[in-house]
């Protein structure tokens, strides 16, 4: 019975998910159709090849890794409220990102490539600090996500005040809102391997992520390595939401909301809820770029969008926490 | 040797010694209740036998120095029982009680439908098996115990060590769980070792009782063998002004006036 709830389940999802990416394929400033692609329209094929099919392919396979991302976040944290910048993924990308855009001639490759840098480079700094601590657990990470985080926005103001105010401020802060509008095959393709690489040994240790929400002493006596599991985990978390933000920018919300959108739909955490939560944020983030460049004559920040959904969503989560309580 | 050594277990927090050379033994089979007062050092001491705090001094189990083994080995040996579980994730009974056979397992590979069975038979056992599908989170306190205890269950280890497990339970249950747990200790032929706050549970539920005082062993007591004078003498070392009665041939400890 529960198996055949979980099919109907992942079907539904499945079927949403190919509803929005067909309507993701067609819907832009150059609006794409069935008959245009079939009778050989060499324009729209080539819009489709190189700019509609990739966007969308971010979008799906982005949204699923920072939903994924989330699910872990939130459970070795033991925080339904964490994600990723706990431990400094995105400021790290951001600081990253505006060195490019003021020093790097600010192509979207090396925007790209300095974010990635920036992203892991936090991450990896966090990691290393909390490590010192002599048996410092998890509480140790977040502290030393937080010092972290603060260093990069710190960074990140210092770079804004040496910044052009006409151009490359004005670059920073799109890039820092998110938008898929820059993504094409060419600066894309490599980080969405990145991404499904990651994203996969997520998957295959899924059930030592959920133990992982024992406490420590627990866990250890469960036979977990706890330190080790902790850090492969969140690297490997980290390398997919920093694989997707330094194509995209910063998206706000996806991460924290995708993961309790599944676990409201199966009522409990498994490995088939994190494989929910990665589709929920496909949808999320799909859904939240159709809406940024169909709503408006000029394209918006997906991150409008995604927050749009994801506060009233946060505010609602925080409420029933404190009915539980 | 005996089954389960304990000798000379010290350990301090900064530079306060918290257990200050506790040794016992204990015999397969047997369930060893540690009692104390609150702060006494029986956390510490629990702590220090699986390895989970690093002291000086040795704990031998089945004639191997758990000092020697790495964290994973000792998983595989011994079942650990903490007051109350830290999982704050929305998971099925089932899936809580299966985790008990993670140090078995490896870390990549998926519970079997024979685990599956036996973790259902370890629920049925300490009598939640009606529960199994339910969210653990949506579980009373005492609840959540049971299935905690049926996770200790499901996989034969050399030696179950308990933190307070009845602590949650209400009369009915506690006095149930407490003999299952006695009775499965012979059945799968290891020790048990039980922090116990309750002393006339431990006086009608183990086979020995070690008496902890700020952080030392001040006495090692045996319910079958030893006077009720002299168990009150020691027991008042801990706890002041008790009496030890004798009610229906049971042990019970009662506070003077």
């Amino acid at each position: 019975m529960k198996k055949y709830r979980n099919l109907v389940l992942l079907s539904a999802i499945l079927l949403l998910l190919f509803s929005v990416v067909c309507v993701s394929l067609a819907v832009g400033k150059f609006p794409i159709t069935v008959e245009g692609l079939i009778s050989g329209n060499e324009m729209m094929g080539r819009v489709f090849l190189t700019l509609r099919l990739p966007r969308t392919m971010v979008a799906v396979i982005g949204g699923f890794a920072l939903g994924i991302a989330g699910s872990v976040f939130q459970t070795v944290f033991h925080n339904p409220l964490a994600a990723p910048d706990m431990i400094g993924v995105s400021s790290g990308a951001s600081a990253g990102a505006a060195f490019a855009i003021l020093f790097a001639s600010g192509t979207v490759f090396s925007v790209g490539l300095a974010s990635f840098i920036g992203g892991l480079a936090a991450v990896i700094v966090t990691l290393l600090l909390s490590g010192a601590v002599k048996n410092g657990g998890k509480a140790s990470i977040v502290l030393a996500g937080i010092a972290v985080h603060s260093l990069c926005q710190t960074a990140l103001m210092f770079l804004k005040t040496a910044a052009d105010p006409e151009r490359e401020l004005a670059s920073i802060e799109y890039w820092i809102m998110g938008a898929l509008n820059g993504v094409s095959l060419k600066n894309s393709y490599v980080n969405m391997i990145i991404c499904v690489v990651a994203v996969l040994p997520i998957f295959l240790l899924s059930r030592q992520i959920i133990m992982l929400s024992n406490s420590e002493d627990e866990a250890k006596m469960l036979g977990v390595p706890v330190n080790k599991m902790r850090f492969a985990v969140l690297i490997f978390a980290t390398l997919a939401v920093t694989s997707t933000v330094s194509v995209t920018g910063i998206i706000s919300f996806v991460g924290l909301l995708a993961p309790h959108a599944a676990t409201l739909m199966t009522k409990k955490v498994d490995s088939f809820t994190f494989l929910l939560g990665g589709l929920c944020g496909s949808i999320l983030l799909t859904v939240a770029d159709i809406l940024s460049r169909s709503i408006a004559s000029s394209e918006l920040p997906v991150s409008i969008f995604t927050s749009l959904i994801g506060a009233p969503f946060l505010v609602w989560l925080i409420w029933r926490e404190r009915r539980r309580v | 040797m005996s089954f389960f050594e304990c000798r000379n277990l010290k350990y301090s927090y900064e530079k306060k010694e918290v257990l200050s050379g506790v040794t016992f033994s204990a015999e397969v089979g047997e369930l060893v209740g540690i009692i104390g007062a609150n702060g006494s050092g029986k956390t510490t001491l629990m702590k220090s036998i699986c390895s989970l705090l690093k002291g000086d001094g040795e704990v031998v189990l089945c004639g191997e120095n758990l000092a020697d083994k790495s964290d994973r080995e000792v998983a595989k040996i011994i079942s650990y029982i903490p007051q109350r579980s830290g999982i704050d994730i929305s998971i099925s009974v089932l899936d809580t009680t299966l985790m008990g056979f993670n140090a078995e397992m490896s870390v990549l590979s998926r519970y079997t439908d024979s685990q599956r069975k036996r973790a259902m038979a370890a629920l049925e056992e300490v009598g939640i098996g009606h529960l199994s599908d339910r969210d653990y989170q949506s579980l009373s306190e005492g609840e959540k115990q049971l299935s905690i205890i049926a996770r200790s269950f499901v996989s034969c280890k050399k030696m179950l060590l308990m933190d307070e497990p009845e602590s949650s339970l209400d009369f009915r249950n506690r006095n149930r769980v407490i003999g299952l747990i006695k009775s499965k200790i012979k059945t799968m032929g290891s020790v048990g070792l039980v922090c116990l706050h309750e002393p006339s549970v431990a006086l009608q539920y183990c086979d020995r009782l070690v008496l902890i005082n700020e952080g030392r062993c001040i006495a090692q007591l045996n319910p079958n063998e030893n006077k009720l004078e002299y168990m009150e003498e020691k027991l008042k070392q801990i706890y002041g002004n008790i009496t030890l009665a004798k009610v229906n041939s049971r042990i019970v400890m009662l506070p003077d006036d």
